[in-house]
């Protein structure tokens, strides 16, 4: 019998089922850790128990970190959507709904999503490798024997931060967007600039904006608790550090398409 | 007594770190935890801080203030020498309502000065030395007066000499707050300059105790094996 066993365990069936196995623990802890460090971090936030000299300085770094990449995305984005149709609608006599396309696009997906990407990569890694240092170096173990609640200190203000900045960082991403959609049509067509920007007015609606800013507040706040706590969760060394900040990054980017859908089905279905 | 520790018990994983481990430390006094890598002895510091919890066993404690010394100072590295050690008074409610910031600025001027440091306030964990890091954590570690101190291999990866003046200021301290402390620890030279009691642990559990002159001369072949560092004894180090 145990001989065996012996021989199953040496299969690559045996193999392949135990790293699923091992994965699938280790993904239902993550997502654990994730829901308990939420549940920490709205339980301080409720008691007051904020560090305003942390969340101010993260905010910062939020906005700022993050600021140049998001623009050049989702301002490129923007230049794409509009050469991919400005061209063709222009001749088929539908110039006047390029603006409103590029803007609706925009502001409901393009916006949100590339500009959640590009703060995932500069500062959602940063945060992940940041904490995920002070732990392997102890210094989240110092905190705590100082008495300091390593979740007050390090994950409320960095979920603040993101969920009240993100924003406006999206605000000035979907802008620059808009802008980058308006140059690449005036390029490449005829339509004038007034009429896309008469297009795009015609495109803006209050709810769309509201969908925008809502998702950016829920993306930039959930990037934050995802890569602060796979960063709490590092053990090890520095190839531990690397690890848990590619992790980060691949469960934000994976969670934000996810509650991207959710939020659009809500509203738009 | 203000550190009593009964029948403690942890494992991790398949593996069993501490069996039935008991002592308790007074006020005023040090004790040197000494055996080879992997035997516990940090395990023993981070269920006294409460950085870990024992799978069985009773720890009481005659004080919540703790301090601890680690291995590798453990500072902030994104906080300048003065924000480190003024870190708790900061953030920790019942300190915040006692000071004015003033006041933290003095408190953290006298910590200094106590570990021979002044006008560093200002400069970042990484422009320091690796002994002048551990002064700061020191510092750090003291700056709440605690009555218990643990200090995580205090002297490990310093010179000779920075590891004596590391040892002196461990036993000032004590004189100074009358505090209960541990340090956790395998070189000679801390024991017997630090500690007054010594325990021994092996396999997860105390093997031999007593005091740095008894360990000295002892017959027992544990502490022999310790002191003269043989490779023949007791023991095995997982260096083989």
């Amino acid at each position: 019998m145990s001989k065996t066993i012996k021989i199953f365990k040496n299969t690559l069936t045996y193999k392949l089922l135990s790293s699923l196995a091992k994965d699938s623990i280790d993904w239902l802890e993550t997502l654990g850790l994730i829901g308990i460090n939420l549940i920490s971090a709205l339980r301080c936030i409720a008691t007051g128990c904020i560090n305003l000299k942390n969340t101010i300085n993260q905010s910062a770094i939020f906005g700022f970190d993050s600021l140049l990449m998001t623009l050049s995305m989702v301002g490129i984005s923007g230049m794409i959507i509009a050469l991919q149709i400005a061209y063709e609608m222009v001749k088929q006599g539908a110039g006047d709904y390029v603006g409103m396309l590029v803007t609706v696009s925009i502001i409901r997906e393009i916006g949100p999503i590339m500009g959640s990407f590009a703060v995932i990569s500069m500062v959602g890694s940063s945060m992940a490798a940041e904490i995920g240092t002070m732990k392997v170096t102890e210094q989240i173990d110092a905190m705590r024997v100082l008495g300091v609640d390593p979740i007050y200190f390090l994950i409320v203000p960095r979920i603040l931060a993101g969920f009240f900045i993100m924003p406006f960082v999206i605000i000035l991403a979907n802008t620059v967007g808009i802008i980058g959609g308006m140059i690449t049509t005036n390029i490449v067509s005829e339509l004038s600039v007034l009429n896309y920007i008469d297009s795009v007015w015609r495109g803006l609606s209050g709810k769309d904006i509201f969908v925008s800013l809502l998702k950016a507040c829920i993306f930039g706040g959930m990037i934050a608790l995802i890569s602060s706590s796979l960063g709490y969760k590092t053990q090890g060394g520095a190839k531990d550090v690397g690890r848990s900040t590619t992790k980060a990054v691949v469960w934000s980017f994976v969670a934000v398409v996810v509650v991207d859908y959710i939020i659009s089905l809500l509203f738009f279905e | 007594m203000l550190i009593q520790l009964k029948n403690i018990y942890k494992s991790f994983d398949d593996k069993i770190v501490l069996k039935d481990v008991s002592f308790d430390v007074n006020a005023g006094e040090t004790l040197a935890i000494v055996g080879f890598s992997g035997s516990g002895k940090s395990t023993i510091l981070k269920i006294i801080s409460g950085l870990t919890l024992p799978d069985s066993g009773n720890i009481k404690l005659g004080d919540n203030n703790i301090g601890m010394v680690f291995q590798y100072s453990a500072l902030f590295d994104s906080l300048n020498i003065y924000e480190n050690v003024a870190f708790a008074l900061k953030e920790r409610k019942e300190f915040k309502k006692l000071y004015t910031e003033d006041q933290i600025k003095e408190v953290v001027k006298e910590k200094l000065r106590l570990v021979g440091l002044s006008d560093i306030e200002d400069k970042v964990p990484s422009e320091l030395s690796g002994g002048m890091q551990k002064r700061v954590s020191f510092a750090r570690a003291i700056v709440t007066n605690p009555k218990i101190i643990l200090y995580d291999e205090p002297t490990a990866g310093l010179d000779p000499v920075s590891s004596t003046v590391i040892e002196d200021y461990i036993a000032q301290l004590k004189s100074e707050l009358d505090a209960a402390s541990i340090v956790v620890t395998h070189q000679m030279s801390t024991i017997k300059r630090t500690a007054d009691r010594i325990i021994m642990l092996y396999d997860g559990g105390i093997v031999w105790q007593g005091t740095p002159d008894e360990m000295a001369q002892s017959t027992d072949s544990y502490a022999h094996q310790f002191v003269n560092a043989n490779r023949e004894g007791p023991m095995r180090t997982a260096a083989g």
